[in-house]
C-alpha cells in the first residue's frame, strides 16, 4: 500500500518515488498547491476504491499522515 | 521532558450552570493533571460540542510531529447520540435566523423527540467514528492512548431526551474498547459511586473531575515510567 501511495504521488507531482518520505509535505515538493492536492485524493480514491471524507482532504499534509489515513480506509 | 497531549469536548472544561454543579476551571480533571505532573509538557484542546473526527482531526493535521508519550482522548456522546435531522438539515436550520427560531421554540420541544424515535440519524456513523479510533493510533503510533468511556448520569435520563441514545453509548464503547484494549478507560461505574454527574446528564460535576483525575493519574503513572524505561 506504501508503494501505491508513492508511485500515484510521484505521478501528481511528477518526482522519483525514491525522494517521497515520511516529511514529503506541500512545503518541500513543488507544485503542490490546493489544485494538486484534488487531483491527489481523486488518485487516491480511483486506485483504493475509497472516498475520501471532505473534512480529511485537509488532514493529508505528508507522506507519514496519508498513509495512515489511507490504511484506515482499507480496514473499514 | 515527557509529553501529554488532552483532547477532549466539554467534559474537560469548566461549567457554570446548573448552579448547583459549578465547576471552576482550577477543579477540572485536564488543569488537575497539569498540576500534578509539574514535569511534564501538556496540550490541552478542549471544545464543546466536538466530535471525534473533529478533534482527532485537529491533532492529526496539527501535532503530527509532536509526538506525545500519552494522549488522553475523551470525546464520543456528540458523535452517537441520535439526531432528529441529517447533518445538512441540522445546518440549514441552524443558518437561517427564521428556521433557527423555529428550530429553538417549534422543532426541538415539538417534534425533535418524535422524529429521533421514527428516522435516528447519525452525526458520525459507526464506520467514520471507528476509523478516526484508528486514525489518531496511525498517526501517533509511538503514544499510549487513552480513551475514557462514553457516560451518561446512572439514572438513564438523558435518554428521555434523545432515545436511543443508551444503545447508542454501548455500541461506539464497544469500538473504543475492541480497538483500543486497555487504552480504553472505563468510568461510568466509577462515575456512578461517587455520583459524579451533572443533572445534565451529561457533564461531569467537581466530584466527577477528581475521580476522572484519580483514575487518569493511576494510568499516567504507570504509563510515563515505562516510557522512562
Amino acid at each position: 500500500m506504501e508503494d501505491k501511495v508513492k508511485s500515484i504521488m510521484a505521478r501528481v507531482f511528477k518526482i522519483d518515488p525514491s525522494l517521497i518520505n515520511d516529511d514529503t509535505a506541500p512545503g518541500n515538493v513543488n507544485g503542490w498547491d490546493s489544485l494538486k492536492q484534488m487531483s491527489l485524493i481523486a488518485a487516491f480514491e480511483d486506485e483504493f476504491d475509497i472516498q475520501i471524507d471532505d473534512d480529511e482532504m485537509q488532514e493529508m499534509i505528508n507522506y507519514r499522515v496519508i498513509v495512515a489515513i489511507i490504511k484506515t480506509y482499507l480496514e473499514d | 521532558m515527557k509529553k501529554v497531549m488532552i483532547l477532549a469536548d466539554s467534559c474537560g472544561l469548566p461549567r457554570s450552570f446548573p448552579e448547583e454543579a459549578r465547576t471552576a476551571y482550577e477543579e477540572t480533571y485536564p488543569y488537575a493533571l497539569r498540576r500534578h505532573y509539574s514535569d511534564v509538557e501538556f496540550y490541552q484542546l478542549c471544545m464543546g460540542g466536538v466530535t471525534a473526527p473533529e478533534l482527532v482531526g485537529q491533532a492529526v493535521a496539527y501535532f503530527d510531529k509532536w509526538n506525545p508519550d500519552v494522549i488522553i482522548v475523551q470525546v464520543g456522546i456528540d458523535d452517537c447520540r441520535p439526531e432528529p435531522v441529517s447533518n445538512f438539515t441540522r445546518i440549514v436550520l441552524t443558518e437561517f435566523e427564521f428556521l433557527h427560531r423555529l428550530r429553538a421554540y417549534v422543532f426541538k420541544p415539538v417534534i425533535m423527540k418524535k422524529l429521533i424515535k421514527l428516522w435516528p440519524k447519525h452525526r458520525v456513523s459507526p464506520s467514520k467514528f471507528k476509523r478516526n479510533i484508528k486514525k489518531i493510533q496511525s498517526v501517533f503510533p509511538n503514544a499510549q492512548i487513552f480513551w475514557l468511556e462514553i457516560f451518561t448520569s446512572e439514572s438513564g435520563g438523558y435518554e428521555e431526551h434523545r432515545p436511543g441514545v443508551l444503545k447508542r453509548i454501548d455500541q461506539y464503547n464497544g469500538m473504543l474498547k475492541s480497538v483500543l484494549k486497555s487504552g480504553f478507560v472505563p468510568i461510568q461505574q466509577e462515575l456512578n459511586l461517587v455520583k459524579g454527574v451533572n443533572a445534565d446528564h451529561l457533564h461531569l460535576n467537581r466530584i466527577g473531575h477528581k475521580k476522572i483525575f484519580d483514575i487518569l493519574k493511576s494510568r499516567l503513572d504507570q504509563a510515563l515510567a515505562e516510557r522512562k524505561n
